[in-house]
């Protein structure tokens, strides 16, 4: 099933807080500048129905945590860069164990693409062919 | 059942010289020996003599045992036959290929644990680190005194096959230009602190350190039943039907027939069994199929078990860079009898390690622009945990929740650990422990590891060895198997993979399967 319009931004508000451009010299990629659409698209295809639903749970309860984690109505991707560091921060040291997985499952996602491009490959491990192979 | 005279009449040493490694190109394979599912649209009727269901540790071995005593075998794999040069670099498309439910497989309880399955040709053998342990001596006495399985679990039946595994697949400790930093640090920090370090004996033939263990050896190196005993088989005879999951076994008047299967190009494949149904289909496929099939001992899904791990992360001065070197090389059992926990190197390609390095937005990436000084080890718990296997809703399930028992032994392994990082000269360590900071950088603080809660839930959990679900006893109240390897309820219908074992065994269980699947299927061959 193919994600939702609404679905998409709020994926793309979130993967670009988590893995955002310029934050490092040595690593100036973000994570907006892969193919997020078609890998996440890729990804979710290749689940059952329940880890589908657990990944697209995941980036639309981030996306609107703001207004529980800073009682503020927007969406993490309208946030400034201090803002999103605070309510990141919250999910991560939240008490209550669904809402740390639910976080950690939006950022091993992003992970699983970030990590893999070989810009990103290039300064983590010296090189690295990840994103060619994934293309191939 | 088979008498026990009978049994060590039986071949206990393969007569065969090594065959070597199969080069993995399809055209040195017997014609028409592979039947990819994609290919079966309408429904097809083959008979044999056994049918095999699974191609990984057990599977592949007993298919091979029994092809080579001249039996007219089908192997019955759920996933595809992934090739060596198919294998990538990038994580993601392993998952997608290789894993079952593409990586995303969760165990159910208190926590949710990944656990990380193979489903491919060779199953959990293709995609693991080719680790080679036997069977302890305390756990043959375990099994003995607490599961009554030790007529048939012991020493003289599976040292032979230990024998005979270590010299088919050339098993030997990994080699010192191939270690890499990640397994040479833990080793430093280990004997600085007067920890036995070991070097893992593998599964491989020319490894070169690239350290895709869980994406597929590039190199074809690492020795997997995809190499070995599924090609051998094929060889002697067998035929193998990829991409076909099998169903339901069938059976009648009280004996097992044959097998249902479908196939990813939505046909039909019916394959009887003259003789038998061998089921290594892992231990949380096998359980089920078992039900599908209609048994209904109460043992069937009980007392699951399994190795749940963690991980810990040491930031150094040095490059480590977990891409270059074995996969997994260094060990320490010092621990496990006395603490049930075992120490191992583990060197996890970015996309999995990122997971665990703290922090979000540009913290993260400036920690991940520092990778290449991360190394990566685990704690693997012999868990007392126990719990159970079922379906819901036509998907596989397992329930299973760890002990606070548990949770202190991951503790104290994952302080040890940190012990280990800091005498290596870390920096810095990363327990991904909830409520910790996210780095500790002293060792003094290590007493924090020690006061964190027992609770599952503070953890990040990964399970891999599973064990149990169908295990094996005289007792048909408590126990699936009985001590020929067959159901209680049902002749012929054998189980030969970790489903059997009456518990887990505290090291890596690859070879124990292997052995316990040779020996079942030569004891099989006689029988049937």
């Amino acid at each position: 099933m193919k994600l939702l319009s609404v679905e998409r931004r709020w994926m793309h508000g979130v993967l670009d807080a988590m893995f955002p451009r310029g934050a490092s010299d040595q690593l100036p990629l973000g994570i907006m500048e892969l193919d997020v659409d078609g890998f996440i698209e890729d990804l979710i295809g290749s689940q059952r129905w329940v880890g589908a639903m657990g990944i697209r749970a995941s980036f639309a309860f981030v996306a609107l945590s703001p207004l529980v984690t800073l009682r503020k109505p927007a969406t993490v991707g309208r946030l400034s860069a201090e803002e999103k560091e605070r309510a990141f921060g919250a999910l991560y040291k939240s008490r209550f164990y669904v809402v740390r997985q639910l976080v950690m499952l939006a950022k091993a996602t992003g992970a699983m693409l970030y990590c893999a491009a070989p810009q990103a490959r290039r300064v983590m491990v010296g090189g690295g062919s990840g994103q060619e192979a994934r293309d191939a | 059942m088979l008498d026990l005279d009978t049994l060590h009449r039986m071949p206990t040493a393969a007569q065969t010289e090594p065959p070597g490694a199969f080069p993995d190109d399809p055209e040195s394979l017997p014609p028409g020996s592979v039947v990819e599912g994609s290919t079966v649209h309408g429904t097809e009727a083959q008979a044999f003599d056994f049918v095999v269901v699974g191609s990984g540790a057990a599977g592949g071995v007993a298919a091979h045992e029994l092809a080579e005593a001249g039996f007219r075998v089908a192997l019955v794999e759920e996933g595809p036959w992934v090739r060596t040069r198919q294998f990538q670099e990038a994580v993601q498309p392993a998952f997608k290929a290789m894993y079952r439910n593409g990586g995303g497989f969760v165990i159910q309880g208190r926590t949710f644990i990944p656990l990380l399955q193979g489903v491919c040709v060779g199953g959990g053998t293709t995609v693991n680190s080719a680790i080679a342990w036997r069977l302890p001596d305390d756990v043959y006495a375990d099994w003995a005194v607490r599961f009554g399985v030790g007529s048939v679990l012991n020493e003289r039946n599976l040292e032979p096959c230990f024998d005979d595994l270590e010299r088919l697949l050339e098993v030997h400790p990994v080699e010192e230009h191939i270690l890499g930093r990640n397994n040479t640090l833990m080793r430093d920090g280990m004997l600085k602190l007067g920890i036995r370090p070991h070097v893992i004996d593998r599964y491989a033939r020319g490894c070169r350190g690239s350290a895709r263990c869980a994406q597929g050896c590039p190199n074809g190196a690492k020795l997997s039943t995809a190499l070995t005993f599924v090609p051998w088989a094929l060889a002697k005879g067998a035929t193998l039907f990829t991409e076909a999951k099998v169903q339901r076994v069938t059976h009648a008047a009280g004996k097992a027939t044959g097998v249902v299967a479908s196939t990813s190009g939505k046909g039909t494949l019916r394959l009887s069994a003259r003789r038998g149904v061998v089921v290594a289909a892992s231990t949380v496929q096998t359980p089920t199929l078992l039900r599908r099939s209609g048994l209904r001992s109460k043992a069937i899904g009980e007392h699951f078990m399994a190795h749940p791990g963690v991980g810990l992360g040491a930031l150094s001065d040095d490059v480590v860079d977990l891409t270059k070197g074995v996969t997994q090389a260094m060990e320490t059992i010092q621990f496990r009898r006395t603490h049930r926990f075992k120490l191992e190197s583990l060197a996890l390609s970015p996309e999995l390690a990122a997971v665990r390095i703290p922090g979000f937005g540009a913290s993260l990436i400036r920690r991940l622009a520092d990778f290449r000084r991360l190394a990566v080890w685990g704690v693997q718990v012999r868990a007392y945990a126990t719990g159970k296997v079922d379906m819901l809703a036509g998907a596989d399930r397992v329930r299973y929740s760890l002990g606070p028992e548990d949770v202190r032994i991951a503790k104290k392994g994952l302080r040890t650990l940190a012990e280990i990082a800091f005498a290596s000269g870390a920096r810095e360590v990363m327990t991904g422990i909830h409520g910790l900071p996210e780095t500790i950088s002293s060792p003094d603080q290590l007493a924090l590891i020690d006061a964190a809660p027992d609770d599952p839930r503070y953890y990040m959990f990964i399970a891999t060895h599973l064990f149990g679900a169908a295990r094996m006893g005289p007792d048909s109240r408590s126990s699936a198997v009985g001590l020929d390897f067959a159901t209680h309820e049902i002749d012929k219908l054998f189980v030969v993979d970790s489903s059997v074992f009456p518990s887990n065994i505290g090291v890596n269980p690859q070879h124990t399967i292997m052995a316990v699947a040779m020996h079942a299927a030569r004891t099989i061959a006689a029988r049937c």
